[in-house]
């Protein structure tokens, strides 16, 4: 069967701007920081989703992607809290709302689910239940009308046999089953906003291709906006329109997908991309080392300059002193936090990775 | 001609589950030589845990070979197995919950030392810094505790652990598949560099195709407790010929390809694993006979074997 994909933005120069004052986005972040105590873990970050797109916030553990994901839903841990910058859902600020209304955009609205659906689902309900109790938080429906629409939703996630399985528990259902579950329960009041957070990271990679393809296709089934968060630049790649890089809690690099993989500009992006094993480039150990990052993950608090600049190849003394800005590369929507990159080309000033 | 470092002939290994026997193992061989890294690679459940660490004897089988040199471990008594311990180690894929986070660096490396009985202490330190040198840790982590460490600081200490009494075999479970992805790298190639060096030979237990396709001389691809094909490097990624190594490749993300997901439904039940070949029910290629008869092993290249009864020559 045919399915038209809506998907990729068409290649090519972009389209002339439109005469009218484009439509807000459904989600808008800016200058969002994080704290955890004297731990800055995100720090003027900024970005933007679109109705209907996919964009994917990329980074390695411990960069705030985590921690932005929870932020959205006024969800971070005690001891975090949003220390600057504002989120705006359609229009609101969703550090203003109060209590009521912000119960209503959790699940409502806004939908997440995580990366471990075992630990995500309870294992003393059956899963009916719990798709039950999700869609009657929102919708005034009966016990059996609410029901018969967990199993219409478990039939939309493709759990096969959803009249037998609702009243089954999650021990039973496998990784992908159980995603599936948690995937049901997150569209079970049609979302404006799904966030996934690493949905697929515990999953076999077979399973894996499915999720992911469940995903896309209900984000436009359904009119979604799905908010990625992965480490895995393969999954980027293949399923978002746009992508925001992460390094120690700020943004190094942003631009649609395509852009981002062809003419990647931040030592960082550039580093990720060379070091990680893929099928189709991957070299073999006879071959060659791999190239790698030095050193580790660092933490940006305390840092005067650039977070990455300790390990980064191409480092200059001022990345050092002073803490570079994320702004367009010359009036584009190619965002970059890297003044030595800024007016490279892409063959231009190749980054070395040892 | 290579020299064989371990030779495994229809190893068995099964488990007693309230439901059944479970064949975690169901008739696996194998070589691997002097120097050789072989991947086994498969998706959870399918058996490549319990073969690595069957093959330690840290799990025993029920039937079937394991010969190190010539010596078929499974027939050992504990006694007589431990002269073989030091000379096959293990690295976890978890680093912080396979060091003990009570003890320092140092004494995690020496431990094994005087279990081995190494008895002079100055032979024990000296043995202790060369392993930590190898794996590129400086000499002050040896008074420090494991929490102090990365991801991949701990999953070098883990490493150096295993080297630290100059083993054959290193059998590595998914050993960087915790790791971000700027630290696999570095661990790759500082395993790929000890190979080199000492003439090791591993075992590389993975779900991680990317990743063996770097560091493996010769993948196997286990499917509920089966090896369903085997082959060196050039030939395996250049045909595969199982459709479940297929389904696997094609599942790999960032291949930019169609948004179809190659395979649907999930691994059966290993307690009752499908009639025939056990991968018929997800097969885009399944026919009559799948159903009926389990398909054997047959060569179809240098050193490629495939469990496939439509899979060419």
């Amino acid at each position: 069967m045919p399915i038209e994909d809506h998907h990729t933005a068409p290649a090519g120069p972009v389209p002339p701007a439109p005469p009218h004052p484009p439509v807000p986005p459904l989600l808008d972040v800016r200058d969002l920081a994080i704290r955890f105590g004297a731990v800055e873990a995100v720090r003027g970050l900024s970005f933007s989703v679109t109705r209907g797109e996919t964009l994917a916030l990329v980074g390695e553990s411990g960069c705030g992607k985590s921690a932005t994901a929870l932020s959205l839903l006024r969800l971070l841990p005690r001891g975090g809290e949003v220390s600057a910058g504002t989120i705006r859902f359609d229009g609101q600020d969703v550090h203003k709302l109060p209590d009521a209304a912000l119960r209503r955009l959790r699940g409502g609205d806004i939908s997440m689910i995580f990366q471990e659906p075992m630990s995500s689902l309870n294992p003393v309900l059956t899963i009916g239940t719990q798709i039950v109790e999700a869609i009657r938080e929102h919708e005034r429906l009966s016990r059996r009308s609410a029901r018969r629409k967990a199993i219409e939703l478990m039939d939309l996630v493709r759990i096969p046999e959803p009249h037998r399985r609702i009243d089954e528990y999650q021990h039973v259902l496998s990784g992908g089953m159980r995603q599936r579950v948690m995937i049901a329960i997150a569209v079970a009041c049609q979302p404006r906003l799904l966030i996934a957070d690493e949905p697929t990271t515990a999953l076999d990679v077979t399973i894996q291709a499915q999720i992911l393809e469940l995903l896309d296709g209900l984000r436009r089934q359904l009119s979604m906006s799905l908010l990625l968060i992965t480490h895995d630049l393969g999954v980027v790649a293949d399923w978002a329109d746009r992508v925001v890089v992460m390094y120690a809690g700020r943004v190094c690099e942003e631009a649609r997908t395509e852009l981002l993989f062809r003419d990647p500009r931040h030592p960082y992006t550039r580093g990720l991309m060379a070091c990680s094993t893929r099928l189709g480039r991957s070299p073999h150990y006879r071959d060659g080392r791999l190239p790698e990052i030095a050193g580790s993950i660092a933490s940006a608090t305390g840092v005067a300059g650039c977070a990455f600049a300790a390990r980064c190849p191409s480092a200059i003394l001022t990345c050092r002193s002073q803490r570079p800005d994320a702004r367009p590369i010359a009036d584009t929507d190619h965002v970059l936090a890297c003044p030595v990159f800024e007016r490279a080309t892409s063959d231009g000033g190749d980054v070395a990775f040892s | 001609m290579v020299a064989t470092l371990l030779s495994v002939r229809d190893l068995e290994v099964s488990y007693a589950t309230p439901e059944g026997r479970l064949r975690a193992v169901d008739g696996v061989s194998f070589e691997l030589a002097r120097g050789e890294t072989l991947a086994l690679v498969g998706e959870s459940g399918c058996g490549k845990s319990t073969l690595g660490k069957s093959i330690l004897c840290l799990v025993r089988s029920n039937s079937g070979q394991v010969l190190f040199e010539d010596t078929d471990l499974t027939q050992l008594s504990r006694r007589a197995l431990k002269p073989f311990r030091k000379r096959m180690q293990m690295v976890f894929q978890d680093p912080a919950s396979s060091l003990n986070p009570r003890q320092t660096i140092f004494k995690l490396l020496e431990d094994p030392l005087i279990v081995h009985g190494v008895r002079r202490r100055e032979e024990r330190r000296r043995r202790v810094q060369v392993a930590i040198d190898r794996v590129g840790l400086p000499h002050a982590a040896l008074t420090r505790f494991p929490h102090e460490f990365s991801g991949g600081q701990k999953q070098r200490i883990g490493i150096a652990r295993a080297l630290i009494l100059d083993p054959s075999l290193i059998v590595c479970d998914e050993p960087v598949s915790a790791l971000d992805v700027s630290i696999q790298a570095q661990v790759l190639n500082l395993l790929v560099e000890l190979k080199a060096a000492s003439g090791l030979s591993y075992l590389f237990i993975s779900h991680d195709l990317g990743v063996v396709r770097y560091i493996a001389d010769t993948i196997a691809v286990m499917y509920l407790g089966h090896i369903v094909e085997r082959g060196p490097h050039r030939s395996f990624w250049g045909h595969p010929a199982h459709p479940y190594t297929r389904a696997l490749m094609d599942s790999v993300p960032g291949q930019g390809r169609g948004r179809v997901a190659p395979i649907t439904g999930d691994l059966p039940n290993a307690i009752l694993p499908p009639p025939g070949c056990s991968f018929h029910p997800r097969c885009p290629a399944a026919t009559e006979i799948c159903r009926m008869v389990k398909p054997p092993l047959r060569v179809i290249g240098p050193e490629h074997v495939v469990a496939c009864h439509h899979a060419l020559a």
